[in-house]
């Protein structure tokens, strides 16, 4: 209990300082009554329109000081509340929840996708280490790796899509029919962006699981598995897989920050409406509370994703305790 | 009849360095319910040797020779015996009990696995079955073990454990490779003495690898003494004991220590180091640590002389110290 309320405080205090230093960043670069306002925000730009800037500075609470503007915005946030967006007015909290659940639905796909193809993959290769398959295997991760995402969108989409197979090009596979209900049509419609995504997740994780894997096949209670007749199937999935996850793990929890900028890429390339696209635009207007609002979300997601990663620890393997 | 027959065992390690004569010329034989006792100090090939019978050895390792078990080659066995051999037939307890049980897996999974991988038999049978081998290998509250961790359990209660667990299957033969050397003292006999009582009372061969001829003394029936992956004698216990031929055993037999002995008195250690096994061998592989050694022994291989004072003694030796010498 003491470590989960230890780890509740440090988490919330990750999201506190990042958003500080975001809400410091956008405040002190550039004037943010501008921003709102465009050329009428310049106190000479004429007396008619003093009243609207002065509307602009209690509606954002710029008359406030600094410090006092950051505490009304954290205030705001906790209760869901993160402003409105400067430029079209709606309200930042609904535009998050619209786009969110695509840029989740988008990194939950990828990593299924990367752990699904990378666990069997590295289990095989653990099997016939240093032999044929293995070393084909390195060769072909290390390719995987060194692809970058951008590259890969665009591979991905023209080779696949336009190229090879024509009959892909049929526009269901391009994700701006996102707005379909079904599961299946939303599988299908992302397929593209989430392989771009796992594809270099894969690499990552087949190289770690298959060292892990291998130094677990050197322990004595493999050989004893082994010596009880148990089938090599069994040993590998029954008995070296789990004890073997730690590292995997821990990256899995650290590739979902580099998932989120590579959604940003993605996201923008495809058209998708989620919250990388979301954060995009955001910065090319100066969108303050909607850039602040998309690093919230996305710093939650991280601290959450991590946390749970610890939790798993101890399901993992039974001598991990937190507390004790 | 023999329930195991090992005969002209050799074990090669092909490295990148060269090969590596990990043993050679290795034959003996276990009778059911009959304990065999291999003895010799690390590096000597007894941990390989019965690696090589359990089919654990990596794929570097170049086996000749054969091991009949039951009449099968072990190292040629037919498809239709192999998913159920080992684990049925053949079982083995290993050196260290706090490395050998996963340490993700309950001790209750771990035990019934063997079982219901081989037999088939439902959950709750093998988990009455669990519960019975750890009473046989005298684990209190047996039942209340099976959803315990092995990190729950001493290095002892592992061991017992590992034991349960290679029985499970009511193995023919038993093989315990230094089954208490990572073990505490007190812990040592206890253990020794529970493999002791289970081969009796289940008829099992046993062979029982160890580096301290002591433990072997009035546990076993017959004993293999190996040096360099070579076999230096080969004898029932009783005479061996009474009657030492080759140097090495009797080496290794002054080294042990003597409570009886005053204090103060320095223990007999054998000078120098194991052979280089890498070298392909010349000579005696003791000669260079041997007191006796004379010319002969650098030059040529013993070959297993048949001697003693029984006609099944047998030594790889030209200058024997007990009464084939003296003769």
């Amino acid at each position: 209990m003491k470590f989960l309320l230890q780890r509740l405080a440090q988490m919330v205090a990750v999201v506190l300082a990042v958003t500080f230093l975001c809400f410091a960043a956008l405040n002190f670069l550039g004037d943010p009554l501008f921003n709102i306002l465009g050329p009428i925000a310049d106190e000479n730009s004429g007396e008619e329109y003093a009243e609207v800037r002065a509307e602009a500075r209690a509606e954002y609470n710029l008359d406030k000081p600094f410090p006092e503007r950051y505490v009304r915005w954290v205030g705001g946030m906790v209760q869901g509340d993160f402003g409105r967006s400067f430029k079209n007015q709606t309200e930042v909290s609904t535009e998050l929840s619209n786009r969110l659940p695509v840029t989740v639905f988008l990194m939950v796909y990828a990593q299924v996708l990367a752990v699904v193809i990378a666990v069997p993959w590295a289990v095989i290769s653990a099997a016939r280490a240093y032999r044929t398959v293995d070393k084909v295997s390195t060769v072909v991760s290390f390719g995987l790796l060194g692809i970058p995402v951008f590259a890969l969108v665009v591979l991905l989409s023209y080779g696949i899509q336009l190229k090879w197979d024509p009959q892909w090009g049929d526009d269901s596979l391009f994700p701006g029919r996102y707005d379909d209900e079904s599961l299946m049509s939303r599988l299908r419609s992302l397929a593209i962006p989430a392989t771009a995504l796992a594809i270099p997740l894969i690499a990552i994780y087949q190289r770690l699981l298959r060292t892990d894997l291998i130094s677990t096949l050197q322990e004595d209670f493999i050989a004893v598995a082994r010596a009880k007749g148990m089938s090599e199937r069994h040993v590998l999935f029954r008995h070296a897989l789990r004890p073997s996850l730690f590292s995997m793990l821990t990256v899995f929890g650290i590739q979902t920050g580099a998932l989120i900028g590579g959604s940003i890429v993605v996201e923008q390339f495809f058209a998708i409406p989620g919250v990388g696209r979301a954060l995009v635009e955001a910065i090319i207007r100066d969108d303050f509370p909607l850039v602040l609002g998309v690093v919230v979300v996305v710093s939650v997601i991280f601290v959450v994703v991590n946390f749970l990663v610890d939790l798993a620890y101890t399901f993992l393997d039974p001598r991990v305790k937190f507390d004790g | 009849m023999s329930l195991l027959d090992v005969e002209d065992l050799a074990v090669t390690f092909n490295t990148p360095d060269g090969p590596v004569y990990a043993v050679s010329n290795v034959s003996f034989s276990v009778k059911k319910g009959e304990a065999l006792g291999i003895v010799g100090e690390s590096g000597s090939g007894k941990s390989v040797t019965v690696k090589s019978l359990m089919g654990l050895l990596p794929r570097t390792a170049d086996i000749t020779g054969t091991a009949e078990f039951d009449g099968v080659n072990l190292f040629n066995l037919p498809s239709d015996r192999k998913k159920h051999f080992y684990g049925v037939d053949v079982a083995m307890v290993f050196q260290n009990p706090m490395t050998s049980l996963n340490p993700v897996k309950r001790i209750g999974s771990q035990l019934t696995e063997g079982m219901r991988y081989h037999t088939g038999i439902s959950s709750s049978d093998a988990n009455a079955r669990a519960v019975e081998l750890l009473d046989l290998v005298r684990i209190p509250d047996a039942s209340d073990r099976l959803a315990q961790y092995p990190h729950e359990l001493s290095g002892g209660m592992r061991q017992r454990v590992v034991i349960a667990m290679a029985l499970a299957n009511d193995p023919a033969l038993l093989i315990a490779d230094e089954p208490t050397t990572a073990l505490d003292v007190t812990v040592q006999r206890d253990i020794l003495d529970l493999l002791d009582s289970l081969r009796a009372d289940l008829d099992m061969g046993l062979v029982l690898i160890t580096h301290d001829l002591g433990v072997v003394h009035d546990r076993t029936d017959n004993i293999v003494v190996m040096y360099g992956g070579r076999v230096m004698e080969l004898a029932p216990t009783n005479d061996v004991f009474a009657d030492m031929e080759h140097p090495y055993t009797e080496a290794l037999y002054q080294s042990i220590p003597n409570m009886s002995l005053p204090r103060g008195t320095r223990l007999n250690p054998i000078p120098g180091s194991p052979p280089d096994l890498s070298v392909t061998p010349v000579g005696c592989p003791f000669a260079p640590r041997c007191t006796y050694a004379i010319d002969r022994c650098s030059s040529e291989i013993p070959p297993l002389f048949d001697g003693g004072a029984r006609a099944d003694h047998y030594y790889a030796c030209f200058v024997p110290q007990g009464s084939a010498g003296e003769s």
